[in-house]
């Protein structure tokens, strides 16, 4: 059950008058318990639609790098992976891309993040 | 006990690398020279490491059947000739890779001491002496990386890459990378020890175009097309930077659409920025 699921479960018991302190504790518990996955995307430009060209995931406890067939990563631009459900938490720093005559890095890096 | 190496400092032979092979080396970082150690030598280097399998088993410099197979081996010494120029330096330093199989992927890096240079006054070698498949973890390197800043530290969360090679190859294959490159030892899933020999050559001559010029290469239009790492065209300027110095010729990007930018079709007539000493149309 997802969070807006359970929050309409509680209001359906709070208009029923069935609510609980342990359904509270149980949601308090379940906040406190989630975890941050996180989604290192790199693109090739500052678009969220353009191609993907690097992946890492962080997720449960480990880190994994995907299909090694860049075909078969889950996610081929950040837009699809913020359609999934991820949220970017951290967008390409333009502030650090303003000597026109230099390369830095590889990629336009997002890096985002679901909770569970 | 001090070993004394029992190779020549400097070395020279015959260039192999045709303007071509040498621009394609300034834009990609490397050059992957497939089974050009013979088989014997390789099985001799095979037996020699079981039997010693530190870091780096310096008495192999003072064996001539490996100086003369591996360093000066002429197809990568002919390739170093061509970009490092005549009377080269020999490696007087390696090591050994030792890599017990499966293990998971090395972070990707750019070796200790890397700098950002338009200059090419040395070259990190690989040699395999071993077949290497995909299961075995091959390094992988990123094309072009070389013109690309990074410090290895903020590498450290780079993982899966498209644009990742692996360098996947038979054995007896050596190949030759601009040192700062970025790269990595593959994931591998096999169970197995796979070697693998890093080492250094250095010139000791300034640069000059003495390779084997190809007077049919047309330097003006290069039709390489793009890179999505890079912004367009500047892989080109970067590459073409690089051989122009390799060229001892001046070049300086006056920007707008100038040599290196690509064409679909090569024009009768020179681009407008190519070096003086480069131009076919006067």
């Amino acid at each position: 059950m997802n969070d807006q699921d359970r929050i309409r479960h509680w209001i359906d018991k709070l208009r029923r008058g069935v609510l609980e302190e342990s359904d509270l504790q149980q949601a308090l518990d379940d906040h406190h318990s989630q975890r941050q996955h996180l989604l290192y995307l790199q693109a090739a430009s500052t678009s969220v639609e353009s191609e993907v060209l690097g992946m890492a995931l962080v997720a449960d406890g480990q880190i994994s790098e995907g299909p090694t067939d860049p075909r078969d990563w889950p996610y081929q631009t950040v837009l699809a992976a913020i359609d999934d459900g991820w949220r970017v938490v951290k967008f390409p720093e333009l502030a650090l891309l303003l000597e026109e005559d230099k390369t830095y890095g590889l990629g336009c890096e997002f890096i985002l993040e679901k909770l569970s | 006990m001090e070993t004394t190496p029992q190779i020549a400092p400097t070395y020279d032979c015959a260039p192999t690398l045709t303007d071509r092979e040498v621009f394609e080396f300034c834009r990609q970082g490397y050059l992957i020279l497939e089974g050009v150690v013979p088989d014997e030598i390789n099985q001799q280097t095979m037996s020699y490491i079981a039997g010693h399998t530190e870091h780096q088993p310096m008495e192999l410099l003072t064996e001539p059947w490996f100086v003369d197979g591996i360093f000066k081996n002429p197809a990568a010494a002919g390739a170093v000739r061509s970009l490092l120029g005549a009377d080269f330096k020999l490696p007087q330093n390696f090591c050994n890779h030792r890599v017990e199989c499966p293990a998971p992927a090395q972070g990707w890096h750019r070796d200790g001491g890397s700098i950002y240079t338009e200059q090419l006054d040395y070259l990190q070698v690989f040699y395999y002496p071993q077949e290497v498949t995909p299961e075995m973890g091959p390094t992988e390197l990123i094309p072009g990386s070389h013109f690309m800043r990074g410090k290895a530290n903020y590498m450290a969360h780079l993982r899966n890459l498209r644009l990742a090679e692996k360098t996947t190859a038979p054995a007896g294959t050596i190949f030759l990378t601009v040192y700062s490159i970025w790269h990595r030892k593959g994931p591998s899933t096999a169970s197995c020890i796979r070697n693998m020999f890093k080492y250094n050559y250095w010139r000791s001559r300034p640069p000059r175009r003495d390779w084997i010029v190809d007077p049919d290469f047309d330097l003006s239009w290069p039709n390489t097309g793009g890179s999505p790492h890079f912004e367009q065209f500047k892989l080109e300027i970067e590459a073409a930077r690089l051989f122009s110095w390799l060229c001892n010729e001046d070049y300086e990007h006056t920007g707008g659409q100038c040599w290196p930018c690509g064409a679909p079709e090569k024009l009768a007539c020179d681009q407008e920025g190519l070096p003086t000493g480069l131009r076919r149309y006067q």
